[in-house]
């Protein structure tokens, strides 16, 4: 499974949910795929879940909130599961793009914890989030993404990616055509006004 | 309920964050009970001013409740709500200034009010429990009409008086 295909599933199901998105190349994708308003990108390291989690937990009778980061950034924010374990918004999607590695740095191959032996799923599981699952492959992505956009959550949703595209991403830095001010102003448009 | 949970409410705010802390504590405990807003624990103080940048993206204004040491974790998000002009006070026990009696705070204590100097985030300490109500309802006109946040440092000997 590519990251494209993650996006794509996302632009799927997505509606109008808001969506903050994660460093680095899932942000530059899900701009190119499918501009929408209600989107934050390029969200620093370790708070597009946590940001979400605030957005979610501020408009609980609303639709789906989706933060979408890689497995770098939420290993830097492995708290932020105990947070929503505890308060379970049922409008939460977390999205984790897992490819094993630091996609930005050097040649792209330095690898994260979950290249060894750390579960993402299994650690939101622990802490207490039922709808903690791992999609290895891209049918298991897009039931998945379905499922949390029909059913209750909080989901934490960890999908395997291959980094085969990486080099050719990367090339693409500065395609988003929106800077983090504007997007924050248009994302708290389409919510509040 | 406290005169610092009563002048926050008074002045708007309408979603707490908090990390557990002594100081903060019967007032976190006063705002979580009333129906009225909405009140979270987080697990660490930048996810919580994350989790509060949220809020208002969604409506809300918030409050950032924590000991001074969580402003030292919280560089890079406080970085990115500013830039995002986000509206968000944030209360912080524990700084620098007299009363505080033990040494495993000095750290913290550093931490809080180096961390809002360098951001350039506007702040204030209160300095005695009768300037808590009009400190804290114009820090929060503050807040809202700067779209920034500011800071209120609120030693130990000030709070808990009712309001």
């Amino acid at each position: 499974m590519t990251r494209q295909d993650v996006v794509d599933a996302l632009v799927a199901v997505r509606g109008d949910a808001p969506v903050i998105s994660g460093p680095g190349t899932i942000s530059r994708l899900l701009f190119v795929t499918k501009h929408q308003p209600a989107t934050i990108y390029q969200m620093d390291l370790a708070y597009a879940t946590s940001m979400s989690l605030g957005v979610a937990l501020a408009r609980p009778d609303k639709q789906r909130v989706v933060g979408i980061e890689g497995d770098g950034s939420i290993i830097a924010a492995l708290g932020v599961f105990t947070t929503i374990a505890r308060y379970q918004p049922k409008n939460l999607v977390s999205i984790i793009v897992d490819d094993g590695v630091y996609g930005s740095v050097v040649d792209g191959t330095l690898e994260t914890g979950t290249k060894g032996a750390t579960d993402l799923a299994a650690v939101a599981k622990s802490c207490g989030i039922r709808n903690a699952l791992t999609a290895k492959e891209k049918d298991e992505a897009v039931s998945a993404l379905r499922r949390a956009f029909a059913e209750p959550g909080p989901w934490v949703i960890v999908v395997k990616v291959d980094n085969s595209d990486r080099l050719a991403l990367r090339d693409r830095r500065g395609v988003i055509s929106y800077d983090i001010v504007e997007t924050a102003q248009n994302y708290r448009r389409e919510l509040v006004q | 309920m406290t005169a610092l949970a009563a002048a926050l409410k008074e002045g708007g705010a309408n979603f707490f964050v908090y990390l557990p802390d002594v100081i903060l504590f019967k007032t976190y405990c006063a705002l979580a009970a009333d129906r009225d807003v909405q009140t979270f624990q987080c697990s660490r103080e930048d996810e919580g001013i994350a989790m509060a940048a949220g809020a208002y993206l969604a409506g809300k204004l918030p409050v950032a409740m924590m000991e001074g040491s969580g402003l030292g974790y919280s560089g890079l998000i406080l970085a990115r709500t500013q830039l995002q002009r986000t509206p968000m006070l944030l209360l912080a026990s524990h700084n620098r200034v007299l009363g505080e009696a033990y040494d495993y705070h000095a750290a913290g204590c550093i931490a809080a009010e180096a961390m809002l100097k360098g951001m350039n985030i506007p702040y204030v300490t209160i300095q005695e429990a009768s300037q808590v109500p009009t400190l804290v309802k114009q820090a929060l006109v503050t807040v809202k009409g700067h779209k920034t946040a500011v800071g209120v440092l609120v030693p130990g000997y000030t709070v808990d008086a009712p309001a």
